[in-house]
This record gives C-alpha cells, structure tokens and sequence, in this order.
C-alpha cells in the first residue's frame, strides 16, 4: 500500500477523529461515581408516562423495579431522528437547527458508503445513487441549515450575546467544508468517483492515483475538520449519551454490594477544602472522616 | 425588556450594575394588573451599601462585605481560583465532577432554557438572570484562567471576562439568583442545565472561601449540627413542642394520645421539618392524627438532627449535606425503624432519599419513604374515614421541584386529592412542569435584608400568576381558596408572596399542606380542621 501525502494525512486524521472521541467517552466513563442527579420524566419508568418514579410505590425496595427499554429509546430517536425536545421548546432554532444536522448525519451516510464504495470496488446500481443522494442532500442540508444557523445567531440579540468566536468558526468551517465538496461535486467529480478513488487508493496495494486538486483539497479539509472536532463541544453526540444515561436518567438506587464498594470507595478519597468548617491543621480528612465530625 | 449587558461589562462596572423596575416585570392578572401587581422594591441602606457588596442588583444573599484594601481583593480572586480548581478535582468533588464536566464542555448556548426559567422571565427577561449566564461566566473564567493555555485561546473561546474581585462577587451573588429549580434542563436538548452549575459556584463560596448566606450556614447547617435543629429547637424545646401539640390535638379534636418519641423498633421513623413545630404546628398534628387513626407504628426521634429533616447541604455544601445524612441516618438506625418517613419537606425528601444515597453504606443505609406515598397507601386503602364534602372550597395543587420533578413523585398527591377535595383544580403548567414557587434553594428562608423583596417581587412571580390563574373566576375575598403546598419551605414562600401581595385580604387565598386537607375531611372529627381567618372570611363549615 502506497499512500499520496494527502491520503496518508487524511487517513491520520480519521485515526485522531477516532482517538479523541474515545478519549472523551473515556474520560466520561471514568469519572468517578457522583451523587444522584436526576430528572423526570426518566422514560424507562414503566407506568408512568406523567413522569412518575418507584418513589411513588410503598415500600419501594421490596419491589422488583419496572423498567422499561423501549421508554429510553422511544425518546432517545425521537431526539436523534428530530429533535423532538428541540421541536417542543425551541421551534424557531428547530427550523435552522433540524436541517443543518439531517444534513450532517446525511453527510454521515455519504461518507460511510463512499467508504464501503472505496473497499468493495465495482458499484452497484443502488449504492451508486445512494451515496449521490445522501452526499447532495446532506450537503445541501448543512449549507442551507448552516446559514441560518449562522444568520440567527447572528441577527437574534439572544443568541448573540453569549456567541463566542469559537463559535462562528466552527459553523464557517462546517460550512466551508460542506459548500467546498458541493463545488467539487459540481465542477470536477459529478458522481463522486473521484472520490471514491481517493478512499479506494488508502485500501489498495497499488500506488496511488493522483486526483485533481479539488478532490485532495476536500479530502484534507474533511480531514482538518474530523481532527478538530473531538476537541470541541461539536462532539456534543458523545456528551449527550452521557448526560442522559449517567445524570438525567440515572435513578439507580443504593442496593446491593456493587453500589456499597463504590460508596466507600468514594468516601475515602481525601478532601482538600480550605473553608473553616472543613479544613483543620494537619493531615487531610477523609470525606468519611469529615462527615462524622459536627461542625 | 431586561438591560442588554455584556460579561465584560459586570466585571468592569463600577456601581450596581442592573436596577429592576417593576414596571419590566411578567404582568399578572386582575385584580394585580395594576400597581397592585408591582409594589416597589426596597433598597439596601446607605450604611448597609457602605458595608455590603449588593452590586449585581441592588440585593444581597451572601452579604458579601467589601474588600478594604487591595490585598483582600486579591485574596479574593486567588481563593476563588483555588475553589474552582478543586471543583475539577475528583478527590474534591467526586460529589458532582462527572455532571459538572458534561455541563461545562457542551452547552450549544441556543437559549432553549431561557424560556423555562422562571426568574428570567419574570423579571422581564433581565440578561443578568439568563439561565446560561452564571454558567457562562464560570465557564469563561476556567477557560482562561484554569485551562492549560487558556490565555492564549480566550479571546477565540470568547473567554474575554477578566476576573477581578467584582467579577467574583457578582458571580456568588448570581449564584443566589437561582432557585436550582432545574425547569432548564428539562428542555435543554443536549441535557444538561443551569442549576448544577449555580450549585457548584455555591459550593466554591462556602466549601473554599467559608462564604454562605448565614440562614443556611451558621444559622442553618451548622445549628443544625450543634443544636438540634435550624430552627434553634433543641431537645428539651421539641418536647415542650410536643406536648402543646398534643393539648392542641385534644382540643380539636378530642382525641387524646401519647405522641410516640423515641420508641425503639417502631415500623417508622417520621420527621418533619422542624419549622412546622414553629410556624404550622398544625402540619405534625394532622399527621399524629393520620397515623394514630390508621393504626401505624410510628415514631418521632428527639436526638440531635433527629427531629428536623432539613438538610441545607442540598443547596450549597456537599460537606454539611453529607454530615446532616449521616446523622439523619444513623438516628434511624439506632431507633432500629424499619423506614424512615419524611414528612412535607420537599428539600429533605430529595437530601436524604436521592442526593445522599451514594453517602449512606452498610446499616446506614435505611430505607426512606415518602410521605405522599404513605399517605396515598393509607387513603387509598380505606383506613380513613373521610368526606370530601368537608373540603368544599376551591384547591389547587403546589408541585414542590424536589418532590415532583426531582424525585417522580407526581400522582399521590393528586390521587388523593381527587379524593378528598372535590373542587381541586390544577394550576398550569403542573406536574413536572410546573413553576417553582420562588423559595427554592433556601431562598424561602433568607429573610435578611431586602432580600424577601427580590424573592416575592421576582422569583416567585410565576408562580403568584399560576395561582391566580388557578383561580380565575373566583378570586372574590369571600370566597376561601387553599393553596395545596405539601412541602415547608414552598409554604414558607407562599406565606411570604401572600403577604407580599396582600392576596389573603384581597382575594382569599389561603395555603397549608396536604395533611391538613386530610384530616378536614375526617368524617368522624365533630369541627373543621381547617379554618380560614375568621376577622375577614367566615369559616368554611361554620
């Protein structure tokens, strides 16, 4: 396998997209275990769809808890599929929000099949249209989505106050990328064979192909972007996993001798508070320690 | 509309930096469509304001003095730095890191909880109470001033807050500006909210730099540790308590018992928030009724934090909330109950069911119960006698935010007040939607300054037109209303906004728990537990 520099760069870039995001999830994953946090509605309450709890129950620990799979993922598609929560409390943002991220996950698509595309050489038919259809949508999505996007956090005084920088270049360069692959698509490579080429070139033993320097330009771009991305709140798929399962949803009661180990584990960490009502002279407190004390 | 301002603008302002005009306000319906629905908001004094940091807007929760030379404001600054730092900690704050981590690294800023929160809108959308405002700030300041490289990024990151003594001050005052409600993350689309945040700017104060308001710290807490109680209440004062209440019962309603206190291997421990002994003796009356009627093996502790199920901890200090736990716990324990019940005290609900229950290990950890559900239980069963016809007057429902929203319990209060009060009606929003009433967070216990005014003329503004509109059509002064709030400090608030808004005298509204609706409808009980003020509205089966 002989890479150009812009196939080896980008195939780099897809490791470090890949890296960073576990990262993330890691370094989510590992927090250590924190006080309890919910809210309700937690969906995979069974019975309860008012937003009801097993507190409701006398004598709730003696009962087999009633919980339901399908309550979390009704809500969970309903929120990766459309915005549901988005749809209900902030329908001026859906309009330019919902779009730009059906372009994003199009794009998504796009991207996946252009790779299978790439590994499986020859075409079929279908795949052929199918990675058409979702690259032209999905980028047509995150250039109409993203400008008004853009134009509402640019235009609404409420948006705009609390919009860094940081911001508006993450959606310029969501934008750059998606109107840069609709002008190549457009100009040098009509049904993305090129492209797919590129892709085939990172898998196949033979020397690469040289591209135009339209098609290496948006595959290095593309690659820029998957590199930058875990390290902004743009990898906010990852968060909301956790956000919803390890907090807002997570009801799990103390019981039982997994939740006991984690307790004391917790309570024997040290604690380095400086206010008077916590810290005295000498070796630091355990939490443990500290909340025996009346202070 | 609330003044535009910028965080670059409260770090760099001399003076107050917003002042509310109640004239901003949410409007509220007749008869406070007018001035009525706007008394003026009372200022700090002359000598106050010269000891007194109130220079967010013109009020103070933490009364924060203020620095007298260069070297406190520095030390000011560099303490904060150090608290914020240790909230990053996992040794120091394994309470919350994992939540407060997910909450600084994704918030979109798309304002979607802007129009959830009840303060910013009632205030006539002031920026300063933007939900993502206090959390905006906090996140500026860690960007630049914690982050690795942070100087270097924050003008990119939009971190172009400098820190400064006032920035600190005003950012402890913001966090008092929040009644932790959590109505914002309930429609923030990545899942996370506002609330936790403010939570942890509190704890920076009080856990780093010793800084809480005093009702919940030595007045609250740390009371609670040596007296007994938040209230003051020592042992020997509940059980003085204990028997007026009695006498009191006998009096109303010739029943005559021993209340259990301290009886060793009952099925259940309750406790009350020890208010209710103070300032609604009527609320622990009707539950003694209540149990003793339905035959339930119960008992009162008068150890030590035993009998007050208040846990301020929950608003401000991870430390004194796991303090509180334990010895709430280890009274259980040593009573040998079966479970503990808390009594109608929303915050305590959520302290020592949910928030403390990866504290409490081993014997500890005792199982604790609601007493809307216990109550739910004994109504539903047929133990009471009760005639809902007794209750005929208007009655809506207060949902408490701990009880409701942050712990599911939505429908035994309802189930039962279907039950007991035929002319129930809920307010709108309700349920796990519904508004805060204003005193979340210990604000309905901060009664320094001219801090009430803030509470009732601001925070609990949505919630005073929630139960106006609850009533519309019915808001005539001989017409008694009863606000159902089954939690004391919603009570404590609604004292408070009644008495703000004159709504007694004007419009007959009335408010008390549900225990007390209960025993009203006690078919074999000769009087009314319940009467309205005799001097303004006859009693309602007079």
């Amino acid at each position: 396998m002989i890479l150009s520099v812009s196939q080896g760069f980008c195939l780099l870039c897809v490791v470090v997209f890949a890296l960073g995001l576990a990262v993330r999830a890691v370094r989510y994953s590992r927090a250590p275990m924190h006080l309890r946090w919910e809210l309700y509605p937690v969906p995979h309450e069974a019975g309860k769809p008012y937003g009801g709890s097993y507190y409701e129950e006398p004598d709730w620990w003696k009962r087999p808890r009633k919980r339901t799979f399908s309550g979390d993922l009704k809500v969970m598609l309903s929120e990766i599929f459309l915005h549901a929560g988005l749809w209900q409390h902030n329908r001026k943002m859906w309009v330019v929000s919902y779009p730009f991220h059906l372009g994003i996950y199009f794009v998504a698509v796009f991207l996946v099949l252009l790779v299978v595309g790439g590994v499986a050489g020859d075409l079929a038919l279908v795949l052929h249209n199918l990675t058409l259809g979702f690259g032209l949508a999905g980028m047509l999505l995150v250039i109409v989505g993203g400008v008004g996007v853009l134009a509402r956090r640019l235009t609404d005084p409420d948006l705009r106050s609390l919009t860094a920088p940081a911001d508006y270049f993450n959606l310029g360069f969501i934008l750059a990328l998606a109107v840069t692959w609709f002008v190549t698509w457009l100009c040098v490579d009509p049904s993305f064979a090129l492209a797919r080429g590129f892709v085939r070139g990172v898998f196949d033993a033979a020397p690469a192909t040289p591209v135009p320097h339209a098609v290496a330009a948006e595959m290095v771009l593309l690659g820029l972007f998957l590199v930058y991305l875990p390290f902004t709140h743009m990898s906010h798929f990852i968060g909301k996993w956790f956000t919803y399962h390890h907090v807002r949803w997570d009801d799990s009661p103390n019981l039982g001798a997994a939740y006991e180990r984690k307790v004391a584990a917790a309570l024997n960490r040290p604690v380095g508070w400086s206010a008077p009502h916590i810290s005295k002279p000498g070796k630091k407190k355990t939490w443990a320690e500290l909340a025996r004390e009346v202070e | 509309m609330g003044k535009a301002i910028t965080m670059r603008e409260l770090a760099a302002a001399d003076g107050q930096v917003v002042r509310l005009d109640p004239a901003d306000f949410v409007p509220l319906p007749p008869p406070y469509d007018g001035a009525e629905g706007r008394p003026p908001l009372r200022s700090l004094t002359e000598s106050q304001k010269q000891r007194l940091d109130d220079s967010l807007d013109g009020f103070t929760a933490l009364r924060l003095p203020h620095p007298q030379n260069r070297e406190e404001e520095d030390q000011l600054v560099r303490r904060f730095l150090e608290g914020v730092r240790r909230l990053l900690s996992a040794d120091d704050n394994w309470t919350f890191l994992g939540p407060l981590m997910l909450r600084l690294d994704y918030c979109a800023k798309c304002q979607t909880c802007a129009e959830a929160c009840p303060i910013y809108l009632a205030s006539g959308r002031q920026e300063i109470y933007r939900p993502t405002f206090r959390s905006e700030l906090l996140r500026r300041i860690i960007k630049k001033y914690v982050a690795p490289g942070g100087r270097i990024w924050s003008g990119f990151q939009g971190a172009d807050v400098d820190l400064n003594w006032r920035t600190v001050a005003r950012l402890g005052e913001l966090a008092y500006r929040c009644t932790l409600c959590r109505r914002c993350a309930q429609v923030c689309p990545i899942g996370i909210g506002n609330a936790l945040i403010a939570r942890e700017i509190r704890k920076v104060f009080s856990q780093e730099l010793g800084l809480a308001p005093p009702e919940l710290h030595r007045l609250g807490t740390v009371q609670q540790l040596k007296i007994g109680s938040s209230t003051g209440m020592s042992p020997a004062a509940l059980m003085d308590s204990i028997e007026l209440m009695q006498e009191e019962v006998e009096e109303k309603t010739g029943m005559k018992f021993a209340w259990p206190v301290d009886r060793e291997g009952a099925d259940i421990l309750l406790i009350h928030n020890a208010g209710e002994f103070l300032s609604w003796p009527e609320n622990p009356e009707a539950f003694a009724i209540i149990l003793e009627k339905a035959g339930i093996s119960w008992t009162l502790s008068s150890e030590l934090v035993g009998y007050d199920a208040v846990n301020y901890g929950v608003w401000y200090d991870d430390v004194q909330l796991a303090r509180i736990a334990l010895r709430h716990a280890e009274v259980a324990r040593k009573l040998k109950v079966k479970k503990i019940v808390i009594g109608e005290c929303g915050h305590a609900h959520k302290a020592l069911t949910v928030v403390a229950d990866r504290i409490l290990g081993g014997e500890l950890n005792v199982p604790r119960e609601s007493c809307l559900t216990l109550l739910d239980h004994l109504v539903s069963s047929g133990r009471l006698r009760l005639d809902p016809q007794r209750n005929d007057f208007p009655v809506t429902l207060h949902d408490p935010c701990n009880i409701v929203r942050l712990m599911g319990i939505v429908e035994p209060q309802r189930r039962i007040l279907r039950r007991i009060a035929p002319r129930f009606r809920e307010m709108s929003p309700s349920g796990t939607r519904n508004y805060c009433c204003g005193g979340g967070s210990g604000f309905a216990i901060m009664d320094g300054l001219n801090f009430p005014d803030w509470r009732s003329g601001v925070a609990g503004r949505m919630k005073f037109k929630q139960i106006l509109d609850a009533f519309a059509g019915e808001l005539d002064a001989s017409v008694p209303k009863y606000v159902c709030a089954p939690c004391s400090n919603c009570k404590g608030q609604l004292r408070g906004l009644l008495d703000y808004f004159d709504a007694t005298r004007k419009c007959g509204i009335y408010y008390g728990g549900l225990v007390e609706l209960i025993v009203n409808a006690m078919a074999d009980l000769e009087r009314p537990f319940i009467t309205f003020d005799a001097d303004l509205i006859p009693a309602v089966r007079a």
